[in-house]
């Protein structure tokens, strides 16, 4: 029960995300039967504005949602590799809720309240939509309600596109002497008089490994590695996912 | 190289894409051949908003695996590091 609670906890972004999403779709299915059980252009209309975009409003925040959990992981996983690379105590690996060093403490609650913000220019355009008989003004309100829906639409992209950027800053800060591309390698006797191999023909393999990696990767600093041709890799090797080698 | 997990999701992902567009030509089709406009709306909602939802959905299932890769390789460097320590100060 406590290990229910402790990963509801921790993933309450993805879980919150998962139920919105289920709902737009529920609420979608209940706009379908009103609207085709219904006569009226105006009432339809209305429906439309308030279950359809409401629906969509749903189902855009719940993705929002379960993509800032997934870069939330990263940002913990990048303080794990941050504290090894300083000597630091190593956060507890099978602590899901362990916090991160982002800004999400302060992009979230700013995110929601523009989206309450675009939510109620959806229910003014439901508003403006609701009983009455004119068409015209129904289509107003609808588009209404179409704005607030392009403006969450817009708050959702440019907080996970600024997540991503800091995301990716960071990694850069911290991996970035390891992610540089690979220098390529000279095999052999002959290798002057051959096209030198680059990182995609060559893999560095030890002896007693299981895997193998490519030019450049942090494993070939701790033991006794030489380099292959690719098509003379031993069968059963993996690759390495920490050079990515392929 | 792709686990069975991710193949799943990429699969599901492609379904719900492709399932989209089907209900968004198939809205169309009912909007065309409807001839009232209250007859018409009901279209608008299963194949437009539907097809729109699923079509998110889809996307979102495909977007996430590529950021579920990246982070099954940070969770491997983050090892590879934890064990070097372990290596370098076993007591640590």
């Amino acid at each position: 029960m406590r290990d229910a609670l402790s990963w509801l906890r921790a993933q309450w972004d993805r879980v919150t995300g998962t139920a919105l999403i289920a709902v737009g779709a529920v609420v979608l299915v209940v706009t379908f039967q009103s609207v085709a059980n219904s006569r009226f252009v105006a009432d339809q209309i209305a429906t439309i504005t308030s279950g359809g975009l409401g629906a969509l409003f749903l189902v855009a925040v719940g993705m929002m949602l379960r993509l800032e959990g997934d870069l939330h992981d990263e940002w913990r996983k990048l303080d794990r590799i941050e504290a090894a690379l300083r000597d630091e105590a190593l956060l507890d690996i099978e602590t899901l809720d362990a916090p991160a060093h982002d800004d999400r403490g302060r992009a979230l609650p700013a995110a929601t309240v523009h989206l309450m913000a675009s939510l109620a220019i959806i229910a003014a355009g439901y508003q403006k939509a609701a009983n009455s008989a004119d068409v015209d003004r129904a289509v107003t309100g609808l588009a209404v309600g179409v704005a607030g829906l392009g403006l969450a639409a817009l708050v959702g992209a440019a907080t996970l596109l600024v997540g991503r950027g800091r995301l990716a800053g960071r990694k850069q800060c911290l991996l970035g002497g390891w992610l540089r591309p690979a220098e390529p390698v000279a095999v052999g006797v002959g290798a002057a008089a051959a096209p030198l191999p680059t990182a995609a023909t060559v893999a560095w393999v030890g002896a007693e490994m299981t895997r193998f990696h490519r030019g450049g990767c942090p494993t070939l600093a701790h033991g006794s590695f030489r380099s292959i041709p690719r098509a003379e890799l031993p069968v059963g090797l993996r690759p390495c996912q920490i050079c990515g080698a392929r | 190289m792709t686990n069975p997990g991710d193949r799943r999701t990429i699969t599901a992902g492609l379904l719900l894409v492709s399932a989209g567009v089907l209900a968004l030509l198939l809205g169309g089709l009912g909007i065309a051949r409807a001839a009232l406009l209250s007859a018409q709306i009901p279209y608008v909602v299963s194949g437009g908003i539907g097809g729109l939802v699923l079509i998110g959905v889809g996307l979102h299932l495909l977007s996430g695996t590529a950021l579920g890769r990246e982070r099954d390789r940070l969770a491997a460097v983050a090892a590879a590091i934890a064990l070097q320590r372990l290596r370098r100060s076993p007591r640590a």
